[in-house]
């Protein structure tokens, strides 16, 4: 079996990346980590951690399910026999560090595209007619940030898109949107640049006149989609960049940055408003997630363009 | 899962699939959390999650693994998830018999968000034991057995 690269991230935030073989056991992998050169621990105080499993020394770790480009923890133990005292140590020993942020998705292949398009669709939802616009305003940074990852989970894996297209559960929104062409089209035709968009791109237009061209997933659709992308993110480009920075690009970064108001856009807009004001509701999440500091949420906040993950992320690493 | 046509809501599998990359990868923010689903293979509806919370430095919780079960049923996302602990703990929030986290005692349950996930459900459970109100609270042996499964 070739070796699949794996990473290993201590409790400090260091991160190791490794290359494993998945037939190999836990033990095996704990004997790898041991050496200086990676997290410098003896076996015996190491514990695994992935998925929310402790890992346990004598299983493989393709029986967990492990695959390339997962992350496992790394917690260490007390020493064994030092007894009383519970300490974790911190890891210091830093191989490789890659910094987990938040960065915004190389263009997604074509493959991507068409579900990309979908998640961004999700995020404005747009059963709720012309109201959904609001919503999806409101949706820009969370929403947008997650659909770039899922972009990214499909670009790594090519077979994912068609696997996930034809799930039931994608089939059922697939057709909910293609038995409503007329809220789609209608968000489209409500926005001047989005208008320009479809004029230009005529494979769009009669998409949207050909509600059975969004149920194929045939070549031409991936290239209408393409398309689609590609003008979204010269709007988003030519527009509002902060909600691209605060979403994370891509499709769904470009699709809220091209409503006039939508999430992060609308914040840096209107700076003069107090930031207690202008972040009450991330400030009620942040304090109902347990952070209490009002001060240091609200930088977390204006750092992030009001964006609660980032903000998060934010906190947490200070 | 609404019937195809119905009412339909953003996909709820999709919104998991996000969460268990996220988790697979620890893309997530928070180094002291882990989780995962609990059985892949059969879970297709992905309801069945696993759940680690490294106790916080600084507390009676330090250095200890804290396993949770996590169900998140057919109207999650629009409804918090239901969370156990495996491992033992003393924590308000937690029933002394079985280990069920009450929604009502945790703030991110008891006013729960569309927008909120699992890891924000474990993070809020791990920002509880570093309170103050925890930190002086006694706590079972390691040795304790687990709390019983759902």
């Amino acid at each position: 079996m070739p070796p699949t690269t794996i990473h290993v991230k201590a409790t400090s935030g260091s991160k190791i990346t490794l290359d494993v073989d998945l037939s190999a056991t836990v033990a095996d992998l704990k004997a790898l980590l041991a050496t200086p050169s990676n997290a410098d621990c003896e076996p015996s105080r190491q514990r695994l951690i992935y998925k929310g499993h402790v890992l346990k020394d004598e299983k493989s770790l393709e029986s967990y399910g492990l695959a390339a480009d997962h992350t496992i923890h790394l917690v260490k133990g007390p020493a064994p026999g030092s007894g009383a005292a519970t300490t974790t140590t911190t890891m210091t020993t830093t191989t490789t560090t890659t910094t987990p942020s938040p960065s915004p998705p190389a263009p997604a292949p074509a493959r991507a595209d068409p579900f990309g398009f979908l998640g961004a669709m999700s995020g404005g939802d747009p059963f709720g007619g012309m109201g959904a616009l609001g919503g999806l305003g409101g949706m820009g940074g969370d929403m947008m940030g997650d659909v770039a990852a899922m972009q990214r989970r499909l670009a790594e894996n090519p077979g994912a898109t068609a696997e996930l297209l034809n799930s039931p559960a994608i089939r059922s929104y697939v057709d909910s949107i293609t038995q409503n062409p007329e809220t789609l089209r209608a968000m489209f035709e409500s926005n001047p640049q989005m208008r320009a968009v479809l004029e230009q791109n005529p494979e769009l237009n009669h998409m949207l006149n050909d509600p059975e061209t969004l149920r194929r997933t045939d070549p031409a659709n991936v290239r209408a989609m393409m398309q689609m992308q590609q003008a979204m993110r010269q709007l988003s480009g030519s527009g509002l960049g902060p909600d691209v920075a605060a979403g994370g690009g891509g499709f769904g970064g470009g699709f809220g940055g091209g409503f006039p108001g939508a999430g992060a856009g609308a914040a840096a807009a209107a700076p003069s408003e107090p930031p207690e004001t202008l972040y009450a509701s991330q400030l009620a999440q942040l304090k109902d997630m347990g952070f209490f500091d009002e001060a240091q949420n609200i930088r977390a906040l204006q750092a992030t363009m009001g964006n609660v993950s980032a903000a998060i992320e934010r906190l947490l690493s200070q | 899962m609404a019937a195809a046509g119905d009412t339909v809501v953003v996909p709820r599998n999709f919104r998991l699939l996000e969460e268990l990359e996220k988790g697979e990868k620890a893309q997530g923010a928070s180094p002291h959390l882990s989780y995962g689903l609990a059985d892949p293979e059969e879970d297709a509806m992905m309801i069945n999650w696993n759940g680690t919370i490294i106790g916080p430095n600084g507390t009676p919780f330090e250095g200890r693994i804290y396993s949770l079960q996590i169900e998140c049923g057919e109207s999650y996302p629009e409804l918090p998830p239901i969370v156990k602990f495996r491992t033992r703990v003393n924590l308000p929030c937690v029933s002394g018999d079985h280990g069920r986290v009450n929604p009502a005692a945790v703030p991110v349950m008891a006013q729960w968000r569309r927008s909120y996930t699992i890891e924000d459900v474990l993070n809020s459970l791990w920002n509880l034991m570093k309170s103050p109100q925890c930190r002086k609270l006694g706590q079972p042996p390691e040795t304790a057995p687990d709390y019983p499964l759902f």
